[in-house]
């Protein structure tokens, strides 16, 4: 299997570390070979586009055309960043005046992209590449009776036609959980906004969707929470400690990273995966084995 | 209660902000509204305000669309529902008419950000300013990453990224100083 070119973004570096550690360990196990450009930078994300359409097409098509010059496809941990790279890549590739425009921004860099790789999430590399089945196999503690609150968020799934993620609603994430021996539980928020994006401009408002997705979790039984997206696992990790403090309302739900659900279940090293690196304690894990 | 757009519309419509503004194709199809508010009604902002929506956000998802097509560009320039979108695409996903709520909403702060820097919340200025300061949106961790041996991150893609937003005009956009 060719590598795929390694894109890691901000957030996962400055807060969600053993999120990139974790899903590194995973990866190697199947098979997976990742590359590190050291060129890539910032994904150009969503707050960018809020200011310039052209600074976010520009800065997007810079870290594309890196990863077309090595002739690989690009996987991405963050949904943010996949979402951004997803949505300037069908830009690019679906108008090619619009991708010429962008070209011509680029010439300093000494940099073109010519729309001719793809972009995958982590979760799809998992899901399509390695294939459920696979990693059924590669599992030697199985859980018994955990409840998971499997967390796609918005932008694996969102907007379906740019990042053609498979069905809505979706369930690779589930499938991929289940594949541990835990149990995906139905509960209703699963593919809405953990209030990340708005963080910056209202922390009142990020509580406020934070909170109702975790009251709604508990109102499933789930045992814990389970992302894939740095911003999702900060607000049901760092946020949710803060609502227990500021507000008073301790839900006591742990978010545990898919690549770290994985990786117990395959006995791997728990100082590697982070287990201890989470705000919200995963120690209680131990006694669904 | 002040009805949300005025009922004599002629001094305020701009009809050339209806059609200039869009610079991408999706942000285009807001012409295909027919205000179902299917947008409204799934969006998780709207839902968390609930009575007070109107209030705290001004214009609900399809009042903007609406607007846009009245050319009412003060009204819908100045709504705090641009800047409390939080992308999440629910809007997008679900209209049966194929309108890309959320470019339009995009493009709407592009436009706000051009001709109305008082606009700009003071949030996303920050972001800019980091990116232009260090090339990137938060610091790294390095003692962490070291803990759990990851690779060391050189910054020659911070580096460049500053160079590249100088070049595309980052600076004179938002107005920073020395520029």
């Amino acid at each position: 299997m060719k590598p795929y070119a390694f894109f890691l973004g901000c957030s996962i570096p400055a807060r969600v570390n053993h999120y990139e550690a974790s899903s590194r360990m995973v990866l190697k196990e199947f098979g997976v070979d990742l590359l590190d450009i050291e060129r890539f930078s910032c994904c150009g994300p969503v707050p960018l586009r809020s200011i310039s359409f052209d600074m976010f097409l520009t800065v997007g098509a810079r870290n594309l055309a890196l990863a077309e010059t090595e002739g690989l496809d690009i996987m991405c941990l963050c949904s943010g960043c996949f979402s951004t790279l997803s949505d300037v890549n069908h830009q690019l590739r679906e108008d090619s005046e619009l991708r010429k425009d962008i070209n011509k921004k680029l010439e300093p860099t000494g940099l073109a992209y010519g729309g001719k790789i793809a972009v995958k999430h982590f979760l799809n590399v998992l899901h399509q590449d390695v294939g459920v089945n696979t990693i059924k196999k590669r599992i030697v503690r199985p859980y018994k009776d955990l409840r998971i609150a499997t967390h796609y968020g918005c932008h694996t799934v969102r907007p379906s036609k740019v990042v053609q993620s498979g069905t809505i609603p979706p369930v690779f994430f589930d499938e991929l959980v289940e594949a541990t021996g835990a149990e995906s539980v139905d509960w209703s928020a699963k593919a809405s906004c953990c209030g990340g994006p708005v963080l910056g401009a209202d922390e009142q408002l990020a509580m406020d969707l934070c909170e109702k997705k975790i009251a709604d979790a508990k109102a499933w039984k789930a045992d814990f929470l389970c992302t894939s997206c740095p911003f999702c696992q900060v607000q049901f990790d760092s946020i949710q400690a803060k609502i227990a403090t500021d507000r008073g309302n301790a839900y006591d739900l742990p978010s545990i990273l898919y690549p770290q659900l994985l990786g117990l279940a395959m006995d791997m090293d728990t100082d590697l995966l982070g287990i201890d690196n989470n705000r919200i304690s995963l120690d209680s894990i131990d006694t669904f084995f | 209660m002040e009805p949300a757009i005025p009922l004599n519309m002629n001094t305020d419509r701009d009809k050339g902000f209806i059609n200039s503004m869009f610079s991408s194709i999706q942000a285009r199809t807001s012409a295909y509204c027919f205000r179902c508010i299917t947008c409204t009604n799934g969006c998780p902002i709207v839902l968390n305000y609930r009575e007070q929506a109107k209030e705290k956000l001004d214009l609900l998802p399809h009042q903007l669309m609406y607007a846009v097509r009245l050319g009412l560009k003060d009204l819908v320039l100045e709504s705090q529902m641009l800047w409390l979108c939080t992308e999440c695409y629910m809007c997008t996903e679900y209209c049966p008419q194929g309108v890309h709520v959320c470019d339009v909403i995009y493009e709407l702060k592009n436009l706000a950000i051009k001709e109305r820097k008082d606009l700009m919340p003071r949030g996303l200025r920050l972001f800019a300013h980091a990116l232009l300061d260090n090339g990137r949106t938060a610091e790294i961790m390095d003692w962490e990453r070291e803990d759990l041996e990851l690779p060391e991150l050189s910054g020659a893609g911070d580096a460049e990224l500053q160079e590249l937003l100088g070049q595309l005009g980052l600076p004179q956009l938002i107005d920073k100083e020395g520029s």
